[in-house]
């Protein structure tokens, strides 16, 4: 029988690990979809994965349901992979001007249209990433990805607004539309 | 409705319903601006083709690879716990010894029950004198 969600949270909550790792199995897509679009398939975003979920288990206790165990993890995804952006322009100044540690390095011809999207995206800025990410790259609801990132829907459609029409120029000729 | 209304509409289409009114404004604007279709089907294009479509995954072993640092974190804070409270056992049998070795010192004779402090330190025998003091006599010179 399929246990649900919740079910899985109260036997964690009980020290059960096999109910915490079949939690992990059933959100890991969700997490790495995330992730990965934030910070690309990079060595560091699996440690920040697994990060997600550590940061779960440690805070199981405080999860009272409120909101989807889904919605936690993908807004602990969001705030880790924002942090791990934040490290990387840190080490990056280290060696290079301030102007050029803000650039991400640009895909060449060889790179397909994933890795343009993710050069762009990671060029708009922290907090149009977020929203850019959960809606555009993931397919979140606009609803959904207010909820997630707790800020006004209103606040989501301006940014994604400014975000779509950026992406637009910035795309069009390697999108070939 | 010019042509930069009419794309903020389109865009906004894209993300949440419009209403009816707004439906019918955007057709007006299609038909009265010129190339406006074609840029509104770039937008959609864009949007189509950035959603992720396959399965992302951490790779194989992602979900043992995190009990692993579950249980390990947890060992880490027990010997954190068992670091931090070495230094009050150091303490505690140190002073322990040192209670020890005054009880061996100081005692009469030495057994068990003196060595660990367990003898009552003094005692009045029923054949001592005991002084006697009348409270209600007053205090003299003599």
């Amino acid at each position: 029988m399929v246990q649900t969600d919740e079910e899985l949270v109260e036997r964690s909550k009980q020290g059960d690990a096999q109910a915490f790792k079949e939690l992990v199995v059933r959100h890991e897509g969700k997490v790495a979809g995330v992730v990965h679009s934030m910070l690309g398939a990079t060595p560091e975003a699996e440690d920040v994965g697994q990060d997600v979920f550590i940061r779960f288990y440690q805070a199981l206790d405080k999860f009272k349901g409120e909101s989807a165990v889904s919605t936690y993890l993908i807004r602990i995804a969001i705030n880790l992979s924002l942090n791990e952006i934040k490290r990387r322009k840190r080490r990056f100044s280290l060696f290079a001007k301030e102007e050029e540690a803000s650039e991400v390095k640009a895909p060449d011809e060889t790179s397909d249209l994933r890795d343009w999207v993710m050069h762009e995206v990671n060029r708009l800025g922290p907090e149009f990433q977020s929203v850019v990410t959960l809606r555009m790259l993931e397919g979140y609801s606009t609803e959904e990805t207010a909820t997630i990132l707790g800020v006004p829907m209103g606040t989501v459609l301006s940014r994604l607004s400014r975000a779509q029409k950026k992406l637009k120029i910035e795309l069009s000729k390697h999108l070939e539309i | 409705m010019n042509a930069t209304e009419a794309e903020n509409l389109f865009i906004r289409s894209l993300d949440e319903d419009i209403s009816e009114a707004e439906r019918q404004q955007l057709s007006e604007a299609l038909r009265s601006h010129d190339g406006l279709a074609q840029q509104l089907e770039k937008h959609r294009t864009l949007r189509e083709r950035m959603v992720r479509k396959d399965n992302a995954s951490f790779g194989p072993y992602f979900a043992q690879k995190v009990i692993n640092r579950i249980q390990s974190l947890r060992t880490e804070i027990d010997d954190q716990i068992v670091f931090f409270f070495r230094k009050y056992q150091l303490a505690a049998i140190g002073i322990f010894v040192a209670l020890l070795a005054i009880n061996i010192l100081f005692a009469e004779q030495v057994d068990v029950a003196s060595v660990l402090g367990l003898q009552e330190a003094s005692t009045v025998s029923a054949d001592e004198d005991v002084l006697s003091f009348d409270f209600l006599q007053p205090l003299t010179n003599e």
